[in-house]
Protein backbone atom coordinates (compact mmCIF):
# COMPACT_ATOMS: atom_id res chain seq x y z
CA UNK A 1 0.00 0.00 0.00
CA UNK A 2 2.90 2.33 0.78
CA UNK A 3 4.31 1.62 -2.69
CA UNK A 4 0.92 2.50 -4.22
CA UNK A 5 0.88 5.83 -2.40
CA UNK A 6 4.46 6.49 -3.43
CA UNK A 7 3.71 5.88 -7.10
CA UNK A 8 0.43 7.80 -7.01
CA UNK A 9 1.94 10.87 -5.36
CA UNK A 10 5.48 10.57 -6.75
CA UNK A 11 5.28 13.93 -8.50
CA UNK A 12 4.34 15.74 -5.30
CA UNK A 13 6.79 13.77 -3.13
CA UNK A 14 9.66 14.66 -5.47
CA UNK A 15 8.56 18.29 -5.83
CA UNK A 16 8.22 18.96 -2.11
CA UNK A 17 11.47 17.21 -1.16
CA UNK A 18 13.53 18.67 -4.02
CA UNK A 19 12.16 22.18 -3.57
CA UNK A 20 12.86 22.04 0.16
CA UNK A 21 16.39 20.82 -0.62
CA UNK A 22 16.83 23.75 -3.01
CA UNK A 23 15.49 26.30 -0.51
CA UNK A 24 17.58 24.87 2.35
CA UNK A 25 20.80 24.66 0.38
CA UNK A 26 20.31 28.06 -1.23
CA UNK A 27 19.73 29.75 2.12
CA UNK A 28 22.62 28.09 3.95
CA UNK A 29 24.98 28.49 1.02
CA UNK A 30 24.21 32.19 0.80
CA UNK A 31 24.75 32.69 4.52
CA UNK A 32 27.98 30.66 4.31
CA UNK A 33 29.17 32.82 1.42
CA UNK A 34 28.35 35.98 3.36
CA UNK A 35 30.23 34.81 6.48
CA UNK A 36 33.24 33.52 4.54
CA UNK A 37 33.44 36.72 2.50
CA UNK A 38 34.57 38.55 5.62
CA UNK A 39 37.72 36.41 6.04
CA UNK A 40 38.38 34.51 2.83
CA UNK A 41 36.53 36.24 -0.02
CA UNK A 42 38.09 34.41 -2.97
CA UNK A 43 37.51 30.94 -1.57
CA UNK A 44 34.00 31.95 -0.53
CA UNK A 45 33.01 32.73 -4.12
CA UNK A 46 34.68 29.62 -5.55
CA UNK A 47 33.25 27.35 -2.86
CA UNK A 48 29.68 28.47 -3.38
CA UNK A 49 29.27 29.52 -7.04
CA UNK A 50 28.50 26.01 -8.33
CA UNK A 51 26.13 25.40 -5.44
CA UNK A 52 23.70 28.02 -6.76
CA UNK A 53 23.69 26.27 -10.14
CA UNK A 54 22.84 23.01 -8.34
CA UNK A 55 19.94 24.60 -6.40
CA UNK A 56 18.61 26.09 -9.66
CA UNK A 57 18.79 22.73 -11.44
CA UNK A 58 17.20 20.85 -8.52
CA UNK A 59 14.36 23.36 -8.25
CA UNK A 60 13.65 23.17 -11.99
CA UNK A 61 13.67 19.34 -11.85
CA UNK A 62 11.31 19.50 -8.84
CA UNK A 63 8.88 21.74 -10.71
CA UNK A 64 8.97 19.43 -13.73
CA UNK A 65 8.21 16.48 -11.40
CA UNK A 66 5.18 18.37 -10.04
CA UNK A 67 3.75 18.47 -13.57
CA UNK A 68 3.27 14.68 -13.38
CA UNK A 69 0.63 15.27 -10.71
CA UNK A 70 -1.50 17.30 -13.12
CA UNK A 71 -4.09 15.49 -15.17
CA UNK A 72 -4.29 18.02 -17.98
CA UNK A 73 -0.99 19.66 -18.86
CA UNK A 74 -2.52 21.86 -21.55
CA UNK A 75 -4.23 23.84 -18.76
CA UNK A 76 -1.10 24.34 -16.62
CA UNK A 77 -0.99 28.08 -17.39
CA UNK A 78 -4.33 28.51 -15.56
CA UNK A 79 -2.84 27.28 -12.26
CA UNK A 80 -1.82 30.81 -11.29
CA UNK A 81 -5.24 32.37 -11.87
CA UNK A 82 -6.71 31.95 -8.37
CA UNK A 83 -3.81 33.57 -6.52
CA UNK A 84 -6.31 35.47 -4.35
CA UNK A 85 -7.45 32.45 -2.31
CA UNK A 86 -5.57 29.31 -3.41
CA UNK A 87 -2.31 28.38 -1.69
CA UNK A 88 -1.52 26.05 -4.59
CA UNK A 89 -1.65 28.96 -7.05
CA UNK A 90 0.48 31.03 -4.66
CA UNK A 91 3.00 28.20 -4.30
CA UNK A 92 3.38 27.88 -8.08
CA UNK A 93 4.00 31.61 -8.48
CA UNK A 94 6.41 31.78 -5.53
CA UNK A 95 8.32 28.74 -6.85
CA UNK A 96 8.66 30.47 -10.23
CA UNK A 97 9.95 33.62 -8.50
CA UNK A 98 12.47 31.53 -6.54
CA UNK A 99 13.75 29.94 -9.77
CA UNK A 100 13.94 33.32 -11.51
CA UNK A 101 15.90 34.97 -8.68
CA UNK A 102 18.20 31.95 -8.40
CA UNK A 103 18.89 32.23 -12.14
CA UNK A 104 19.59 35.97 -11.72
CA UNK A 105 22.12 35.20 -8.98
CA UNK A 106 23.88 32.56 -11.09
CA UNK A 107 24.06 35.09 -13.94
CA UNK A 108 25.34 37.87 -11.64
CA UNK A 109 28.09 35.71 -10.17
CA UNK A 110 29.16 34.63 -13.65
CA UNK A 111 29.37 38.26 -14.73
CA UNK A 112 31.16 39.29 -11.49
CA UNK A 113 28.21 41.43 -10.38
CA UNK A 114 28.63 39.99 -6.91
CA UNK A 115 27.24 42.92 -4.91
CA UNK A 116 23.94 42.85 -6.81
CA UNK A 117 23.87 39.05 -6.68
CA UNK A 118 24.40 39.08 -2.92
CA UNK A 119 21.50 41.50 -2.46
CA UNK A 120 19.19 39.37 -4.58
CA UNK A 121 20.36 36.34 -2.58
CA UNK A 122 18.95 37.76 0.68
CA UNK A 123 15.64 38.44 -1.05
CA UNK A 124 15.57 34.89 -2.41
CA UNK A 125 16.12 33.45 1.08
CA UNK A 126 12.88 35.19 2.12
CA UNK A 127 11.16 33.96 -1.06
CA UNK A 128 12.34 30.41 -0.25
CA UNK A 129 11.00 30.64 3.30
CA UNK A 130 7.65 31.87 1.95
CA UNK A 131 7.65 29.02 -0.60
CA UNK A 132 7.99 26.41 2.16
CA UNK A 133 5.20 28.19 4.06
CA UNK A 134 2.96 28.09 0.96
CA UNK A 135 3.70 24.38 0.45
CA UNK A 136 2.68 23.61 4.03
CA UNK A 137 -0.39 25.86 3.77
CA UNK A 138 -1.73 23.84 0.83
CA UNK A 139 -1.98 20.82 3.10
CA UNK A 140 -3.04 22.70 6.21
CA UNK A 141 -6.12 24.06 4.39
CA UNK A 142 -7.19 20.57 3.27
CA UNK A 143 -9.81 18.38 4.94
CA UNK A 144 -7.16 15.88 6.08
CA UNK A 145 -6.80 16.19 9.87
CA UNK A 146 -3.29 14.66 9.79
CA UNK A 147 -2.16 17.54 7.57
CA UNK A 148 -4.19 20.49 8.77
CA UNK A 149 -2.11 21.41 11.79
CA UNK A 150 1.15 23.09 12.77
CA UNK A 151 3.09 19.81 12.45
CA UNK A 152 3.00 20.17 8.64
CA UNK A 153 4.83 23.51 8.89
CA UNK A 154 7.36 22.09 11.37
CA UNK A 155 8.02 19.04 9.18
CA UNK A 156 8.45 21.03 5.97
CA UNK A 157 10.76 23.67 7.48
CA UNK A 158 12.86 21.06 9.28
CA UNK A 159 13.15 19.01 6.07
CA UNK A 160 14.43 22.10 4.29
CA UNK A 161 16.94 22.64 7.11
CA UNK A 162 18.27 19.06 7.23
CA UNK A 163 18.48 18.70 3.45
CA UNK A 164 19.99 22.19 3.35
CA UNK A 165 22.75 21.36 5.84
CA UNK A 166 23.70 18.02 4.26
CA UNK A 167 23.53 19.47 0.74
CA UNK A 168 25.54 22.57 1.64
CA UNK A 169 28.25 20.58 3.40
CA UNK A 170 28.53 18.24 0.40
CA UNK A 171 28.76 21.17 -2.05
CA UNK A 172 31.43 22.91 0.07
CA UNK A 173 33.43 19.69 0.41
CA UNK A 174 33.16 19.07 -3.32
CA UNK A 175 34.48 22.56 -4.07
CA UNK A 176 37.30 22.09 -1.56
CA UNK A 177 38.19 18.74 -3.11
CA UNK A 178 38.49 20.34 -6.53
CA UNK A 179 40.77 22.88 -4.91
CA UNK A 180 38.53 25.76 -5.99
CA UNK A 181 37.39 26.83 -2.57
CA UNK A 182 39.08 25.59 0.57
CA UNK A 183 37.19 26.47 3.73
CA UNK A 184 39.36 27.60 6.61
CA UNK A 185 36.46 28.60 8.85
CA UNK A 186 35.71 25.32 10.61
CA UNK A 187 33.67 27.17 13.23
CA UNK A 188 31.06 27.91 10.57
CA UNK A 189 30.84 24.25 9.61
CA UNK A 190 30.35 23.37 13.27
CA UNK A 191 27.38 25.72 13.38
CA UNK A 192 25.92 23.78 10.45
CA UNK A 193 26.16 20.65 12.65
CA UNK A 194 23.91 22.24 15.24
CA UNK A 195 21.39 23.26 12.60
CA UNK A 196 21.13 19.63 11.47
CA UNK A 197 20.57 18.57 15.09
CA UNK A 198 17.75 21.12 15.39
CA UNK A 199 16.27 19.92 12.07
CA UNK A 200 15.81 16.41 13.45
CA UNK A 201 15.28 17.10 17.15
CA UNK A 202 12.33 19.50 16.72
CA UNK A 203 10.06 17.19 14.66
CA UNK A 204 11.11 14.21 16.78
CA UNK A 205 10.15 16.02 20.00
CA UNK A 206 6.87 17.12 18.40
CA UNK A 207 6.03 13.58 17.21
CA UNK A 208 4.42 12.28 20.44
CA UNK A 209 2.38 15.50 20.77
CA UNK A 210 1.30 15.17 17.14
CA UNK A 211 0.27 11.53 17.52
CA UNK A 212 -1.65 12.14 20.73
CA UNK A 213 -3.39 15.19 19.24
CA UNK A 214 -4.49 13.07 16.25
CA UNK A 215 -6.11 10.58 18.61
CA UNK A 216 -8.36 13.33 19.91
CA UNK A 217 -9.46 14.73 16.53
CA UNK A 218 -12.01 12.18 15.37
CA UNK A 219 -12.05 8.97 13.37
CA UNK A 220 -10.03 10.09 10.31
CA UNK A 221 -7.25 11.56 12.46
CA UNK A 222 -7.20 8.50 14.73
CA UNK A 223 -6.89 6.27 11.65
CA UNK A 224 -3.91 8.33 10.49
CA UNK A 225 -2.24 7.88 13.88
CA UNK A 226 -3.03 4.16 13.84
CA UNK A 227 -1.43 3.79 10.39
CA UNK A 228 1.74 5.53 11.55
CA UNK A 229 2.08 3.39 14.66
CA UNK A 230 0.75 0.18 13.07
CA UNK A 231 1.23 -1.00 9.48
CA UNK A 232 3.65 1.82 8.59
CA UNK A 233 5.76 1.48 11.74
CA UNK A 234 8.63 -0.16 9.80
CA UNK A 235 8.76 2.66 7.24
CA UNK A 236 8.45 5.17 10.08
CA UNK A 237 11.49 3.69 11.80
CA UNK A 238 13.47 3.73 8.53
CA UNK A 239 12.52 7.41 8.12
CA UNK A 240 13.93 8.41 11.50
CA UNK A 241 16.96 6.09 11.47
CA UNK A 242 18.07 7.48 8.09
CA UNK A 243 17.65 11.12 9.16
CA UNK A 244 19.27 10.54 12.58
CA UNK A 245 22.16 8.66 10.97
CA UNK A 246 22.70 11.57 8.56
CA UNK A 247 22.83 14.01 11.48
CA UNK A 248 25.11 11.76 13.53
CA UNK A 249 27.56 11.41 10.64
CA UNK A 250 27.53 15.16 9.89
CA UNK A 251 28.16 15.79 13.57
CA UNK A 252 30.94 13.20 13.79
CA UNK A 253 32.73 14.33 10.64
CA UNK A 254 32.35 18.07 11.05
CA UNK A 255 32.35 18.64 14.77
CA UNK A 256 34.71 15.97 16.06
CA UNK A 257 37.13 15.58 13.18
CA UNK A 258 37.03 18.93 11.44
CA UNK A 259 40.36 20.08 12.84
CA UNK A 260 42.34 17.43 10.99
CA UNK A 261 44.06 19.13 8.02
CA UNK A 262 42.61 18.30 4.59
CA UNK A 263 40.04 15.96 6.05
CA UNK A 264 37.05 18.06 5.00
CA UNK A 265 37.85 18.00 1.27
CA UNK A 266 38.71 14.30 1.27
CA UNK A 267 35.36 13.42 2.74
CA UNK A 268 33.30 14.81 -0.15
CA UNK A 269 32.10 11.31 -1.21
CA UNK A 270 31.06 10.56 2.39
CA UNK A 271 29.16 13.85 2.55
CA UNK A 272 27.38 12.84 -0.65
CA UNK A 273 26.32 9.57 1.03
CA UNK A 274 25.12 11.56 4.06
CA UNK A 275 23.13 13.82 1.74
CA UNK A 276 21.55 10.74 0.12
CA UNK A 277 20.77 9.37 3.61
CA UNK A 278 19.00 12.62 4.45
CA UNK A 279 17.04 12.32 1.19
CA UNK A 280 16.05 8.75 2.09
CA UNK A 281 14.89 9.83 5.57
CA UNK A 282 13.01 12.94 4.48
CA UNK A 283 11.71 11.22 1.32
CA UNK A 284 10.33 8.32 3.37
CA UNK A 285 8.85 10.87 5.77
CA UNK A 286 7.08 12.52 2.85
CA UNK A 287 5.77 9.17 1.55
CA UNK A 288 4.35 8.53 5.02
CA UNK A 289 2.90 12.05 5.10
CA UNK A 290 0.80 11.26 2.03
CA UNK A 291 0.07 7.69 3.12
CA UNK A 292 -1.52 8.73 6.41
CA UNK A 293 -3.61 11.45 4.74
CA UNK A 294 -7.05 10.11 5.64
CA UNK A 295 -9.64 12.75 4.72
CA UNK A 296 -12.69 13.73 6.70
CA UNK A 297 -15.71 12.23 5.03
CA UNK A 298 -18.64 9.90 5.19
CA UNK A 299 -17.55 6.41 6.20
CA UNK A 300 -18.89 3.41 4.28
CA UNK A 301 -18.34 -0.30 4.47
CA UNK A 302 -18.98 -1.68 1.03
CA UNK B 1 -30.37 33.24 -3.43
CA UNK B 2 -28.81 29.91 -2.50
CA UNK B 3 -30.31 26.70 -3.81
CA UNK B 4 -30.02 23.60 -1.65
CA UNK B 5 -31.18 20.06 -0.91
CA UNK B 6 -33.33 18.60 1.85
CA UNK B 7 -32.67 14.98 2.81
CA UNK B 8 -35.16 13.02 4.85
CA UNK B 9 -32.94 10.16 6.02
CA UNK B 10 -35.90 8.56 7.79
CA UNK B 11 -37.41 7.88 4.38
CA UNK B 12 -34.30 6.85 2.44
CA UNK B 13 -34.34 3.11 1.73
CA UNK B 14 -30.98 3.04 -0.06
CA UNK B 15 -32.63 1.95 -3.32
CA UNK B 16 -29.95 4.04 -5.12
CA UNK B 17 -32.36 5.28 -7.79
CA UNK B 18 -30.99 8.82 -7.26
CA UNK B 19 -27.48 7.49 -7.77
CA UNK B 20 -28.49 5.78 -11.03
CA UNK B 21 -30.42 8.82 -12.29
CA UNK B 22 -27.44 11.06 -11.57
CA UNK B 23 -25.10 8.67 -13.34
CA UNK B 24 -27.46 8.57 -16.32
CA UNK B 25 -28.01 12.29 -16.66
CA UNK B 26 -24.27 12.99 -16.37
CA UNK B 27 -23.35 10.04 -18.63
CA UNK B 28 -20.77 8.78 -16.14
CA UNK B 29 -18.50 5.77 -16.65
CA UNK B 30 -18.45 2.81 -14.25
CA UNK B 31 -16.89 3.68 -10.91
CA UNK B 32 -17.67 7.42 -11.03
CA UNK B 33 -20.57 8.67 -8.90
CA UNK B 34 -21.49 12.33 -8.49
CA UNK B 35 -24.21 11.22 -6.06
CA UNK B 36 -23.69 8.33 -3.69
CA UNK B 37 -25.97 6.60 -1.22
CA UNK B 38 -23.99 5.98 1.95
CA UNK B 39 -25.06 3.19 4.26
CA UNK B 40 -24.01 4.23 7.74
CA UNK B 41 -23.86 2.35 10.99
CA UNK B 42 -24.33 3.35 14.61
CA UNK B 43 -24.79 1.75 17.99
CA UNK B 44 -22.87 -1.12 19.52
CA UNK B 45 -23.41 -4.84 19.81
CA UNK B 46 -25.97 -6.13 20.76
CA UNK B 47 -27.85 -3.07 19.47
CA UNK B 48 -26.36 -2.22 16.08
CA UNK B 49 -28.21 0.38 14.05
CA UNK B 50 -28.09 1.41 10.41
CA UNK B 51 -29.35 4.27 8.29
CA UNK B 52 -28.79 5.69 4.81
CA UNK B 53 -28.06 9.04 3.31
CA UNK B 54 -27.83 10.12 -0.30
CA UNK B 55 -25.14 12.72 -0.77
CA UNK B 56 -23.58 14.72 -3.60
CA UNK B 57 -22.09 18.20 -3.76
CA UNK B 58 -23.78 20.32 -1.10
CA UNK B 59 -23.10 23.60 -2.92
CA UNK B 60 -21.69 24.97 0.33
CA UNK B 61 -21.98 28.61 1.39
CA UNK B 62 -18.23 28.55 2.10
CA UNK B 63 -16.94 26.01 -0.44
CA UNK B 64 -13.34 25.08 0.29
CA UNK B 65 -13.02 23.51 -3.18
CA UNK B 66 -13.61 26.95 -4.72
CA UNK B 67 -11.18 28.60 -2.30
CA UNK B 68 -8.39 26.06 -2.91
CA UNK B 69 -8.77 25.50 -6.66
CA UNK B 70 -5.66 27.10 -8.23
CA UNK B 71 -7.19 27.70 -11.64
CA UNK B 72 -10.61 29.01 -10.66
CA UNK B 73 -12.21 26.03 -12.43
CA UNK B 74 -14.41 25.58 -9.35
CA UNK B 75 -16.67 28.57 -8.95
CA UNK B 76 -19.89 29.55 -7.23
CA UNK B 77 -22.66 31.13 -9.31
CA UNK B 78 -23.82 34.38 -7.77
CA UNK B 79 -27.44 34.11 -8.87
CA UNK B 80 -28.24 30.76 -7.20
CA UNK B 81 -25.12 29.72 -5.24
CA UNK B 82 -24.62 26.56 -7.30
CA UNK B 83 -20.98 25.41 -7.27
CA UNK B 84 -19.94 24.59 -10.82
CA UNK B 85 -16.82 23.30 -12.52
CA UNK B 86 -15.27 24.68 -15.70
CA UNK B 87 -13.67 21.92 -17.80
CA UNK B 88 -11.96 24.54 -19.94
CA UNK B 89 -9.52 25.56 -17.20
CA UNK B 90 -9.33 22.53 -14.86
CA UNK B 91 -5.75 21.24 -14.68
CA UNK B 92 -6.63 18.01 -12.87
CA UNK B 93 -4.54 18.79 -9.74
CA UNK B 94 -7.21 17.21 -7.48
CA UNK B 95 -6.89 19.98 -4.90
CA UNK B 96 -10.71 20.15 -4.75
CA UNK B 97 -10.83 16.48 -3.75
CA UNK B 98 -8.54 17.25 -0.80
CA UNK B 99 -10.79 20.19 0.09
CA UNK B 100 -14.28 18.67 0.12
CA UNK B 101 -15.40 16.90 3.32
CA UNK B 102 -18.27 15.26 1.38
CA UNK B 103 -16.12 13.67 -1.33
CA UNK B 104 -18.15 15.43 -4.03
CA UNK B 105 -15.55 16.18 -6.73
CA UNK B 106 -14.50 13.03 -8.59
CA UNK B 107 -11.37 12.61 -10.67
CA UNK B 108 -12.16 11.31 -14.15
CA UNK B 109 -9.04 9.55 -15.41
CA UNK B 110 -9.98 9.63 -19.11
CA UNK B 111 -10.51 13.40 -19.07
CA UNK B 112 -7.56 14.12 -16.78
CA UNK B 113 -9.76 16.40 -14.75
CA UNK B 114 -12.44 16.53 -12.10
CA UNK B 115 -16.22 16.43 -12.43
CA UNK B 116 -19.03 16.99 -9.95
CA UNK B 117 -22.75 17.46 -9.33
CA UNK B 118 -24.04 20.57 -11.08
CA UNK B 119 -27.43 20.39 -9.35
CA UNK B 120 -28.58 19.48 -12.90
CA UNK B 121 -28.29 23.14 -13.75
CA UNK B 122 -29.50 22.52 -17.30
CA UNK B 123 -32.73 20.93 -16.10
CA UNK B 124 -33.20 23.52 -13.34
CA UNK B 125 -32.89 26.39 -15.84
CA UNK B 126 -35.71 24.76 -17.82
CA UNK B 127 -37.86 24.75 -14.67
CA UNK B 128 -37.39 21.04 -13.97
CA UNK B 129 -36.07 19.31 -10.87
CA UNK B 130 -32.58 17.78 -10.58
CA UNK B 131 -32.58 14.13 -11.71
CA UNK B 132 -31.97 12.77 -8.19
CA UNK B 133 -34.93 14.70 -6.77
CA UNK B 134 -37.29 13.74 -9.60
CA UNK B 135 -36.31 10.06 -9.47
CA UNK B 136 -36.42 9.47 -5.69
CA UNK B 137 -39.10 6.81 -5.11
CA UNK B 138 -39.46 7.71 -1.44
CA UNK B 139 -39.50 11.48 -2.05
CA UNK B 140 -36.66 11.66 0.44
CA UNK B 141 -34.84 14.42 -1.47
CA UNK B 142 -36.19 17.90 -2.11
CA UNK B 143 -34.65 20.85 -3.89
CA UNK B 144 -35.44 24.54 -3.42
CA UNK B 145 -34.11 27.85 -2.14
CA UNK B 146 -32.29 26.83 1.05
CA UNK B 147 -34.14 29.49 3.06
CA UNK B 148 -37.48 28.00 1.98
CA UNK B 149 -36.25 24.52 2.96
CA UNK B 150 -35.05 25.84 6.33
CA UNK B 151 -38.42 27.44 7.00
CA UNK B 152 -40.18 24.16 6.18
CA UNK B 153 -37.82 21.70 7.86
CA UNK B 154 -35.55 23.60 10.27
CA UNK B 155 -31.86 24.34 9.89
CA UNK B 156 -30.18 21.08 10.85
CA UNK B 157 -27.19 20.32 8.64
CA UNK B 158 -25.46 17.98 11.08
CA UNK B 159 -26.02 14.31 11.70
CA UNK B 160 -24.01 11.42 13.10
CA UNK B 161 -21.67 10.12 10.40
CA UNK B 162 -21.62 13.36 8.39
CA UNK B 163 -18.66 15.79 8.62
CA UNK B 164 -19.45 18.86 10.77
CA UNK B 165 -21.30 21.58 8.83
CA UNK B 166 -19.11 24.31 10.34
CA UNK B 167 -16.26 23.41 7.94
CA UNK B 168 -17.95 24.54 4.70
CA UNK B 169 -21.55 25.45 5.67
CA UNK B 170 -23.30 23.05 3.27
CA UNK B 171 -26.54 24.20 1.64
CA UNK B 172 -28.52 21.26 2.96
CA UNK B 173 -31.23 20.59 5.52
CA UNK B 174 -31.22 17.15 7.10
CA UNK B 175 -33.90 15.22 8.84
CA UNK B 176 -31.73 12.95 10.90
CA UNK B 177 -32.69 9.28 11.00
CA UNK B 178 -33.83 8.03 14.39
CA UNK B 179 -30.75 5.79 14.48
CA UNK B 180 -28.43 8.71 13.79
CA UNK B 181 -29.40 10.76 16.80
Amino acid sequence: MLTEVMLEELGLILFTVLSQFAVGVFSLLHVTRHVLNKSEAKSADKATDNGFIITLAVMVIGMLCALFHMGNLSHVIFTIFNFRTSWLAREIIIAAVFVFLNAVIVFCYKKDETAFGNGVGWINIVVGAVLVFAEASIYSTSIVPAWSNVNTYITFYCSALLLGVTGTVWILALAARKGSGRIGNTGLLKKHCWLSVIAVAVPLVCLPVYLSSLNGLGDAAAESAALLTGPYMGAHIVRWVASLLAVALVFLLLYKKSDQPGSFAEKAPIFLIICILAFVGEGMGRVLFYAIGIPLGIPYWY
Amino acid sequence: MQMGFYYNTDLCSACKTCQVACKDVNNLEAGILFRKVHELEAGEFPNPKAYNISMSCNHCADPRCVQNCPTGAMYKREEDGIVLHDDNVCVGCRMCIWSCPYGAPKYIEEKGMVGKCTMCVGLVEKGEKPACVASCLMRAIEFDDIEVLRQKYGDTADMQGIPPSEITQPSVVLKAHRNAK
